[in-house]
């Protein structure tokens, strides 16, 4: 997956233009962030590339970059 | 790997109970309409039953249910050799909710009595012990009663956005028989994975009260990533082909968790029951409670079925089991 790609999942999943989805967000701070939302995304993740991010995982993360990075990572 | 087989052994009839009192999810105040829509599509829960009398407790409806079987099914009581609860949402510690209904409803003493503490899973892994204590009876027919099921509402911080839209109170009493009959009645494969203990588990709060709380992302991360696995290790098991099952009957967790499970085993998603819209996440009720939410559609047909119990523990328990029972009645509102 590249962060174009990852971008358009990010849009879709957290209703959000693609051209304002940047590297640099902190994800909580994201006014879509919920619990519902964050689990929505962790499926289609596995879903589409076969990667299982833990609760332990996103506790490490704090930017949508660092998801990205994780993500590839695994 | 805990993979066992019953021989002979037969649910007779299951009864399923729910409070009448229910809340509706599209018009939760904890929520944004956005976000009740959000849940109900993705959950696949719209409506969950509340116990509304904290008088009341989950021993109540065992001891009408197990009444009502009784009556359905013509047993007399002195004909009951075993009965096992399954329940985490017990009053009282001490003594056990068995030896209480044995009590209350004046079972005679030969009746071999214990609770299990257990939750999603809880339906197979009693289905389990009770198959396996009738077999090992000196006793031709011998007979148990499996009572399933929680009062959860009674564990749910109202404010938990994560929680309360989810479970919901429900019990199921089943009828269970030895038959004598000396052919496979089940496969079971039962695991424990409890490295993931934490992703559902109750607190204590400051005030004193004892809250479910839940992780969802890691509930959904060992439900997808292990409930497959086990199923094809039981299937592989039997030596059965999966096309031979009538249906497949998860835990109701939710929408998300049970689709994808049913896409990462590669089952039919038709054969698939769901009681999640109208009944929620009813813990160890769940298995029963469906096959009663689908039971005139199935019995014509149904001889052997899958059922999938995974959860609080974090606990798998799958089983293939021949089924064909005298009744599953539909859930029935109780109003005490």
């Amino acid at each position: 997956m590249n962060f174009d790609r990852f971008k358009v999942i990010i849009s879709e999943e957290f209703n959000l233009p693609v051209k304002d989805v940047k590297g640099e967000i902190e994800f909580r701070n994201m006014e879509a962030w919920s619990s519902l939302h964050a689990l929505l995304f962790i499926a289609r993740i596995n879903e589409e590339e076969g990667v299982m991010l833990t609760s332990s995982d996103l506790a490490l993360c704090t930017y949508l970059e660092d998801i990205y990075k994780l993500i590839v990572s695994k | 790997m805990a993979l066992s087989k019953s021989i002979g052994i037969q649910i007779k009839g299951i009864i399923n109970l729910v409070p009448k009192n229910s809340e509706d999810n599209q018009s939760l105040e904890l929520l944004s309409e956005e976000e009740r829509s959000a849940l109900i599509k993705h959950t696949g829960i719209r409506y969950r039953r509340v116990n509304p009398n904290d008088s009341i407790g989950v021993k109540n409806y065992f001891n009408v249910g197990v009444d009502k079987l009784l009556n359905r099914l013509k047993w007399e009581k002195e004909t009951i050799d075993i009965l096992i609860c399954v329940t985490q949402t017990a009053k009282v510690a001490i003594p056990s909710i068995s030896c209480q209904i044995h009590g209350d409803l004046d079972f005679e003493s030969h009746v071999l009595c214990y609770d299990i503490n257990s939750g999603c899973s809880g339906f197979v892994y009693g289905l389990h012990t009770v198959s396996q204590l009738l077999a090992g009876l000196d006793k031709p027919k011998a007979r148990a009663i499996l009572c399933c099921g929680d009062i959860s509402t009674s564990l749910i911080d109202s404010s938990d956005r994560s929680v309360r839209p989810i479970f919901s109170d429900a019990v199921s009493i089943v009828g269970i028989e030895n038959t004598n009959d000396d052919s496979i009645s089940g496969y079971f494969h039962l695991e424990t994975m409890g490295k993931g203990q934490s992703a559902i588990r109750t607190e204590l709060e400051e005030s004193g009260n004892s809250f479910m709380r839940l992780n969802g992302i890691d509930v959904f991360n060992y439900s997808v990533s292990h409930v497959p696995t086990n199923i094809q290790k039981l299937v592989d098991f039997s030596k059965k082909s999966i096309d031979e099952m009538d249906a497949f009957v998860f835990h109701q967790a939710n929408k998300l968790i049970n689709d994808s499970i049913t896409k990462k085993a590669g089952l039919e998603s038709s054969k698939v029951l769901s009681s999640l819209y109208e009944y929620g996440n009813t813990a160890s009720a769940s298995i029963p409670l469906t096959i009663g939410t689908a039971w005139k559609d199935l019995n014509e047909k149904s001889r052997w079925i899958l059922i999938s119990g995974f959860g609080v523990g974090f606990s798998i328990a799958s089983a293939m089991i021949s089924f064909a029972p005298e009744f599953v009645a539909s859930p029935e509102e109780i109003e005490f």
